[in-house]
């Protein structure tokens, strides 16, 4: 009974996810300025480099968490496709 | 058979999933997204420390750093440069500077350890009769006498080397202050050095330690300057007891003959410094 309601629940949720940048962008601006890219322009840009590669994986972190809880919602029957298909 | 979504694509989860964007014919590409010709981010991460290294260990030399382009476009990119920061560094002491293994996790690795290459003797897992001369000859004369202990082990030093015996008591290790006081000829000069090697007591790590007891040891040192500095000083100190070594092993090395021509220098070496610690024990080490 409670099966269907998950679904609406979960769809709920994710509706309700904030729109959100690619924590990456600032990088990609900062760093596709830079022509050629060394290492030294990599060097002077260390701290923005590895806070917005903290927040990447922080992110694909969160979604993973996503993911492992939607693995342990049942096998929902949906209208366009039968159970167990 | 119903085909109608109750969650019809329209009202797709912004951000997260919408698929009207991605089923328009041209994609609409956020302005600000400049990855184009950019690394992805774990090469990205591998520049930043390969970058922090130059630092570290070459702080006189920015040029280095301003001079390579990442413009890396797959592993083995990156693999030739980690590679380019190694063989610098083996200028200042040797490290293993090619990579066979182009994985980004190897290679990676490269980074936060130093891949070292000690110069020592690994005496239990090398094969003796691969050594050259008189490494073998003292190995032997140190390990396989015959034990009065165990009077049925045959004393393989004795069959090994009938030519060259030397006394049962004379164990070089304790003659290594006595032969350099002896101010032996070149290439017998290094027979002390050599002595110590193989007993691990030179006291220079690259000469007291060889791969597999580093590997067994608790492995390669992380990347620090007091390390790299006292590595490279290290093998400065090394790298001449190393050629003189070299001299002594390669002497006389090509045909039986010139390796007993060989071991006859280096027993009588041997005994005239026995002798001597005989006649006045303070000699000995």
């Amino acid at each position: 009974m409670n099966q269907p309601l998950a679904i609406d629940i979960l769809v709920g949720a994710l509706t309700a996810v904030p729109e959100y940048d690619n924590p990456l962008n600032p990088i990609y601006e900062v760093l596709g300025r830079q022509r050629p890219l060394t290492l030294q322009a990599i060097r002077q840009h260390t701290q923005l480099l590895h806070d917005h590669a903290d927040q990447a994986r922080d992110q694909t972190f969160a979604v993973n968490k996503v993911i492992l809880s939607c693995k342990r919602i049942p096998p929902t029957p949906l209208p366009i496709l039968p159970l167990g298909f | 058979m119903q085909t109608n979504s109750p969650y019809p694509l329209a009202h797709s989860a912004p951000g997260i999933l919408d698929l009207t964007v991605t089923l328009q014919a041209t994609p609409s590409v956020p302005t600000n997204l400049t990855c184009a010709n950019i690394p992805p981010l774990s090469f990205l991460l591998l520049a930043d420390r390969l970058a922090e290294l130059y630092e570290m260990v070459f702080p006189d030399r920015p040029e280095w750093l301003s001079s390579e382009v990442v413009d890396w476009e797959d592993e083995t990119a990156v693999a030739a440069a980690v590679e380019r920061f190694l063989g610098r560094v083996s200028a200042l002491f040797p490290v293993h500077d090619d990579i066979w293994d182009v994985d980004l996790e190897v290679v990676e690795w490269r980074l936060y350890e130093i891949p070292v290459i000690p110069m020592g003797y690994d005496i239990w897992h090398d094969e003796w009769e691969d050594l050259k001369e008189p490494a073998p000859y003292l190995l032997h004369m140190c390990y396989s006498r015959h034990d009065e202990d165990r009077s049925y082990r045959r004393d393989e030093f004795e069959d090994l080397y009938p030519d060259h015996l030397t006394p049962r008591y004379l164990e070089p290790h304790r003659l290594v202050e006595t032969l350099r006081q002896m101010a032996l000829p070149e290439p017998l000069d290094a027979l002390p050095d050599l002595i110590e090697m193989l007993d691990h007591s030179t006291g220079n790590s690259f000469l007291d330690v060889g791969e597999l007891s580093l590997a067994e040891g608790g492995g390669y040192p992380p990347w620090n300057r007091e390390d790299v500095e006292w590595l490279a000083e290290e093998w400065q100190k090394a790298k001449p007891i190393l050629e003189r070594l070299h001299r002594l092993l390669d002497w006389q090395n090509n045909t039986p003959e010139e390796i007993g021509f060989k071991l006859t220098a280096v027993r009588d070496a041997l005994q005239d410094a026995y002798q001597q610690t005989l006649t006045c024990p303070a000699a000995t080490k």
